[in-house]
């Protein structure tokens, strides 16, 4: 994939889930499937290149926020409304984990690492870390400095980004035992960790996507995909792509913006029809799963393709 | 009873049978004396002791079988058998006879309390009480179950002619009884009317039976003019109505409930109204006052039930009687609402009682009072101990707060310095007052000198006010308003404090001055030795403690916190939210909290802890670093100074393109440069540049080579440390994106030129690895230096290489050059590549045998502190090493959270290195004073870097010692905190904590004059 060459990006594959509103879709860690979290308190697993279904994991109470996948894919980890936060056993479809720690909804779930650590962030203003390996009932670490719910995590080598709707960015570095607090000004939707680890990406809710210097806090750069101030307060999910050049955002308008990292400019525009709800990039190649109403698409560049 | 032998089966015996007189006996002539004879129970026991054999003898003789008395019950362990397991009654410890018929605990059946006939007894007449149940009046079997004594009114009654079932009252005629049992009778027939005040509901009472009611019917006259006793009128009785239920309503009685069956539907009230009976059902549901009961159709199988016709004659019964009713109500709709009920007329009120008065003089808290005769000792002993300034322990919290305040605390300065102020302006305001005095006292006749004594005075005085004030802006005393020894007497109190501000100054002899003229000399002297020695039994405790303990916040630059948080309050602009949606972000939407880490969640992440000896988790609360949130000042200073930007390795590089893509290209590469030896060339021609320095270190050779990446670790941090007197070192790659930072990077170089003549050799390879940097090489290598870097052992690293230490001290004496240094030949792209390959190549310096020139270069500093030995700047410089591991490990700042170090601990870890004498005198003073320092610097620091050394220079001529120090702290980076709070921290785990001194104000001075005439 050389970056100067232009590419665009096409739908490959429209799936349609059958679970509800899709509130989450994921690639696995080599981005093989998709996992999508429904409405419908599933979590179904899908071979994304042929649109089969996989495996379909009920056992949530309610519906199921978000989900992830281990990096060995031998587990899947979620977050539902139901205040759970389980870890399924992908194979055997089987709950392995159900940790009922958190006093309101799981809003968002992440692996560390290794796998090792399973990370929920919460509506009750709570991110809480959960042994994987052991069989404790309870987490490990709370972390409840946040003052609004907990909206989206991310998670590098060794820090631990949340966003939070009480406006600010808390990022943990576990490596040098600090928390630095970057204030967004308004509610953060969504939050990412760039792959060198040096900025994140937060979706505010007042329209934009910032790049945010992680060691600073300065404003490197600020992603504008849509102006109308009434869909400021939905959910914005962002990510970066595979390479770091690009920057991909949802827009509750029905459109998928792909951003340029560089110059803010919107260099592709992916019209969903449905508000887009969740987004997720392939971690090797330039395939983008966006959830939109009941159904994903993967878009892949063409060039790939 | 007793069964005897068989063959007296027959017969019942009663009592107990007399002891058979044996025919040998003689009768006894005498009875037994009434006080010989005993009761004995049936143990044979005596049974009455004591005085007049009436008391009890408890104990062995009667109820307790042993001598010793009552025996502790055995502990009996219940665990095996619990059931088994009781708990003690009094009857545990009770004999047979007590528990007997004429005991104390008599087991006897017998009635209660309640047919003991003590109710009747007790009262004079039973009142009666409304019962519930469905009979009115006393309850049924209450009245049954008479209790068998009589009240001695009822005796009384009946011994005058009263009998059960009359009245009581004058007897009245016969006729006119007959007459009222008439009327009633007539009413009950009616019904009840509206007036009628006893109405009852249910089934009403028998009426009273006479004896007259036989002959009734012979109509007698002479029969009817008997006197009889009158009815026995039962009083009718209402309960109030305190709720506001729907009349007859009950709710749902918990306990009817429990009971089993509850009645819902059954009439709770029944009463007839004109000749249609009314009933409220239900007790929970049912049928209110407005509404009629529903015909009972499907109780009774009947044809009747059905209808033959469009309205039968039932229904039409109906429609008739509700018009009728319709009529009724609408005449009555004025007078009464509801057909049965009246309006009451005297509502009965609820019984209030007023609240009791309170006196005028009572006083709510008890105070215990001595005596009778003491009046109020107690209280006026609190005053005057309150007055003698001797209650410590009754102190506000801010009063003790104001006693333990450290020197450092700007907000308690800022009390001070207002509270000098008053002070200075009342002395001012005493000292008219009392030249005036002065001034009227003496006759003009007097004498001429007196006035012009007076004058000189006036004079004085104003000359001590000036320096008072002078000096309480300069440095505010450090008195407290709280410890005011002499309240009693105001003057004096006026004189000790502002004595306390002269001694202070330094002017204590004038005291004299301000001592009342009428005071004889002898009266001052002792007033002066009474404030001197009052200013030492009541000096606050911050002098106390800081004999013992070190402030850690005395480190860092946080007592310029509370002022920036106050801006931030007062201004809107600084409020983080404000500046996030006006897109100003950076320092003021930034902030580093210290955070521990659960050992756990590091252990998962592979990553060592941050704070290994911590045992919290979560936030520091209270604990800010600054590092990111840079002073506005120190950035600018830091954007002077690119050269260093990027000397921290272990920050990652700006991995995005964009913003490397604005810099130039130096941007990014001059950062990797290492412990800033940019100028070679251009140093190694200006060998005399610095000739103070020109004495070679005193190197200790390392035992074993460390690998390349480490020294690099190493000196990055050394460079960061130089850093450090410079200014804050930017510690991530963000801050190589400045661009306006770039300029300064020549500057910077130049600062830094006669650094490392030594290190000339030039390793191509390392520099063009170090000039090609990717990002991803970057970050990985980044990466790799963490990892090795956390293996490192920096106390022995630092022990093994004392050269490094020596060179790095060298820069630091560098730095004290001004900046603007020629660096004409050099082009900044080439330092740059200059400093990288000195980065690289700090290897051979670190050898057996430096070379000549680079020995030359370095001034190694403990010659120099031996040649300069008497003023000598100490410095600390190594504990930065250890920092660097952990990528600009943001050190915690206390911002108003004061943490005290056992200063011992400080000095043991600092006592390593050769100055050690000269560093234990002075570290302590390094803390403290760097603080105000360090404020002092910032202000001026913004601009003008060059004049501004200069300027320290003077400004700080009083404190020499710190200056070295002052240097370091002015860069107040986040480094210099860190590495100081670090130090303090882990002093015991990094055992060498060398100072150096470097060369004296005056010689610097010489080199800038001299470096001036080469520019």
């Amino acid at each position: 994939m050389s970056g100067d060459k232009e590419k665009n990006f096409d739908c490959i594959q429209n799936i349609k889930c059958n679970q509800g509103s899709i509130r989450a879709v994921r690639f696995n860690v080599d981005g093989d499937y998709i996992l999508t979290c429904g409405a419908d308190r599933t979590i179904k697993l899908w071979s994304w290149a042929r649109g089969v279904q996989l495996a379909n994991y009920q056992g949530h109470s309610a519906e199921v926020s978000d989900a992830r996948g281990s990096c060995d894919n031998a587990q899947i980890l979620s977050g539902s409304v139901d205040r759970n936060v389980t870890l399924w056993d992908v194979e055997t479809l089987r709950i392995s984990r159900r940790w009922r720690c958190h006093n309101s909804s799981v809003t968002c779930v992440q692996f560390n690492e290794e796998s090792s650590l399973a990370i929920s962030g919460s509506q009750d203003n709570s991110v809480k870390i959960y042994d994987v390996r052991s069989r404790a009932q309870r987490e490990i670490q709370t972390l409840n400095e946040p003052t609004d719910t907990v909206t989206s995590l991310a998670v590098s080598q060794d820090t631990i980004l949340v966003g939070s709707a009480d406006g600010y960015t808390r990022s943990y570095d576990i490596r040098n035992g600090k928390l630095t607090v970057d204030c967004m000004g308004e509610a953060v939707t969504s939050v990412a960790i760039s792959r060198d680890c040096a900025s994140n990406l937060v979706s505010v809710a007042d329209g934009t996507c910032k790049l945010i210097d992680k060691s600073t806090g300065q404003l490197l750069a600020s992603y504008r995909g849509f102006n109308e101030a009434r869909y400021y307060d939905y959910k914005v999910e962002s990510c970066f792509d595979n390479s770091d050049r690009w920057v991909i955002v949802t827009s509750p308008l029905g459109k998928l913006f792909i951003f340029d990292l560089i110059s803010e400019n919107v260099k592709e525009t992916l019209d969903l029809g449905q508000s887009v709800v969740s987004v997720c990039c392939h971690p090797q190649a330039d395939r983008i799963a966006a959830a939109s109403g009941s159904s994903v698409s993967i878009f892949s560049s063409a060039e790939v393709d | 009873m007793e069964p005897f032998d068989d063959d007296d089966d027959n017969f019942v015996v009663f009592g107990t049978a007399l002891e058979p007189i044996e025919d040998d006996e003689v009768a006894r002539k005498k009875p037994v004396n009434i006080q010989d004879q005993v009761v004995l129970d049936e143990n044979g026991r005596r049974r009455f002791h004591g005085a007049f054999t009436g008391g009890f003898s408890a104990g062995y003789y009667n109820t307790v079988g042993s001598k010793e008395g009552w025996a502790p019950t055995a502990f009996k362990s219940t665990r095996s058998d619990r059931s088994s397991a009781k708990v003690q009654s009094a009857q545990d410890f009770m004999d047979e006879e007590d528990l007997g018929a004429f005991g104390i605990a008599p087991q006897v059946l017998r009635p209660t309390e309640d047919f003991q006939s003590k109710r009747r007894e007790g009262l004079k007449r039973p009142r009666p009480t409304p019962s519930d149940g469905p009979i009115p009046g006393d309850p049924v079997l209450f009245n049954i179950l008479q209790p068998v004594k009589e009240t001695i009114g009822i005796k009384v009654l009946r011994k005058m002619g009263w009998r059960p079932g009359q009245g009581v009252g004058p007897k009245v005629l016969k006729k006119k009884k007959k007459k009222r049992e008439d009327r009633i009778e007539d009413e009950e027939n009616q019904g009840i009317g509206d007036s009628t005040p006893a109405r009852i509901y249910g089934c009403a009472l028998p009426p009273p039976r006479s004896e007259s009611e036989d002959e009734s019917g012979s109509d007698d006259d002479d029969i009817r003019a008997l006197l009889v006793a009158p009815d026995e009128v039962t009083c009718p009785l209402y309960n109030t109505k305190d709720n506001n239920f729907g009349l007859g309503y009950q709710g749902l009685d918990k306990n009817s409930l429990s009971s089993g069956h509850v009645d819902l539907f059954g009439p709770a009230l029944k009463f007839k109204v004109d000749d249609r009976k009314m009933d409220i059902t239900g007790e929970a549901f049912g049928i209110g006052v407005f509404e009629e009961a529903d015909e009972e159709v499907y109780s009774r199988e009947d044809m009747t039930q059905y209808d033959f016709a469009l309205e039968t004659p039932h229904e039409r019964k109906r429609r008739l009687r509700q018009e009728a009713r319709d009529k009724e109500k609408k005449k009555e709709s004025d007078a009464s609402s509801i057909p049965g009920f009246m309006k009451i007329k005297n509502p009965p009120k609820p019984k209030r009682f007023s609240r009791p008065r309170i006196p005028e003089d009572f006083v709510p808290v008890h105070t215990q009072k001595k005596s009778r005769f003491s009046e109020d000792k107690a209280q006026d002993k609190i005053a005057e101990i309150k007055k003698l300034g001797l209650d410590r322990h009754n102190l506000s919290r801010q009063e003790r707060h104001v006693l333990l305040e450290d020197d450092n605390d700007l907000a308690s300065r800022h009390l001070q310095t207002t509270a000098a102020f008053n002070l200075t302006s009342e002395t001012n305001k005493t000292a008219e007052i009392r030249t005036a005095g002065t001034s009227k006292e003496i006759a003009p006749s007097e004498s001429e000198d007196r006035e012009k004594d007076a004058a000189a005075r006036v004079e004085r005085l104003k000359k001590f006010t000036e320096i008072l004030q002078n000096f309480s802006s300069q440095k505010p005393k450090s008195t407290n308003a709280a410890f005011q020894p002499f309240m009693k007497h105001p003057g004096k109190q006026e004189r000790y404090d502002s004595y306390l501000t002269l001694k202070a100054a330094g002017y204590a002899e004038c005291l004299k001055d301000l001592q009342p003229p009428e005071m004889t000399e002898w009266e001052r002297d002792r007033e002066k030795l009474e404030f001197d020695r009052a200013s030492e039994l009541y000096k606050p405790m911050s002098g106390e403690m800081s004999s013992r303990f070190v402030s850690a916040k005395s480190h860092d630059i946080s007592h310029m916190v509370p002022e920036r948080e106050r801006e931030k309050e007062k201004d809107p602009s600084q409020d983080p939210k404000v500046a996030a949606k006006m897109n100003l972000f950076g320092k003021l939407t930034h902030q580093v909290l210290e955070w521990h880490p659960d050992r756990l969640v590091c252990k998962r992440f592979n990553v060592p802890p941050p704070y290994p000896d911590s045992k919290m988790v979560g936030v520091r609360i209270g604990i800010e670093d600054r590092t990111a949130r840079v002073e506005p000042e120190l950035q600018e200073s830091i954007s002077k100074k690119s050269l260093f930007d990027g000397l921290d390795f272990s920050k990652p590089p700006p991995g995005l393109v964009p913003v490397a893509s604005q810099l130039p290209p130096i941007a990014n590469t001059a950062p990797t440069s290492a412990s800033g030896q940019p100028q070679l060339e251009f140093l190694s021609t200006q060998p005399a540049t610095s000739p103070t320095q020109e004495t070679p270190s005193n190197e200790t050779t390392s035992p074993t080579k460390p690998p390349l990446d480490l020294f690099k670790e190493i000196f990055a941090d050394t460079s960061e440390s130089e850093n450090e007197a410079d200014e804050k070192l930017p510690e991530s790659g963000s801050k190589e994106r400045n661009i306006d930072r770039q300029p300064r990077a020549e500057g910077g170089n130049t600062e830094h030129s006669k650094k490392h003549d030594g290190d000339k050799e030039i390793n191509s390879e390392m520099l063009h690895k170090e000039k090609s940097p990717s990002n991803a090489t970057k970050s990985q290598h980044h990466e790799e230096r963490k990892g090795i870097f956390h293996n490192l052992d920096f106390s022995k690293l630092a022990s093994s290489t004392d050269i490094s230490l020596g060179s790095k001290i060298s820069e630091k004496g560098q730095k004290q050059f001004p900046r603007g240094l020629p660096s004409t030949s050099v082009t900044a792209s080439s330092k740059v590549k200059e400093e990288e390959e000195d980065a690289m190549d700090d290897e051979p310096t670190y050898g057996p045998a430096p070379p000549s020139n680079f020995l030359s270069a370095k001034k190694p500093s403990s010659e120099l502190a031996t040649s300069q030995t008497k003023r000598s700047y100490n410095y600390s410089s190594i504990s930065n090493v250890g920092k660097k591991s952990t990528q600009s490990l943001p050190a915690p700042k206390e911002k108003e959270e004061i943490v005290w170090i056992e200063k011992n601990v400080l000095e043991s870890s600092s006592s390593k290195t050769k100055r050690k004498h000269s560093k234990k005198n002075k570290s302590h003073h390094h803390r403290r004073s760097s603080k105000s320092k360090k404020v002092k610097k910032h202000k001026s620091s913004s601009s003008k870097h060059k004049s501004k050394k200069e300027k320290r220079r003077s400004s700080k001529s009083h404190s020499n010692s710190k200056s070295g120090h002052g240097d370091k702290s002015q860069s107040s980076s986040s480094s210099s905190e860190q590495s100081d709070t670090d130090s303090d921290r882990s002093s015991s785990n990094r055992k060498d904590y060398p100072s150096v001194s470097i060369y004296s104000s005056d010689n610097t001075k010489a080199l800038i004059a001299k470096l001036k005439e080469m520019i």
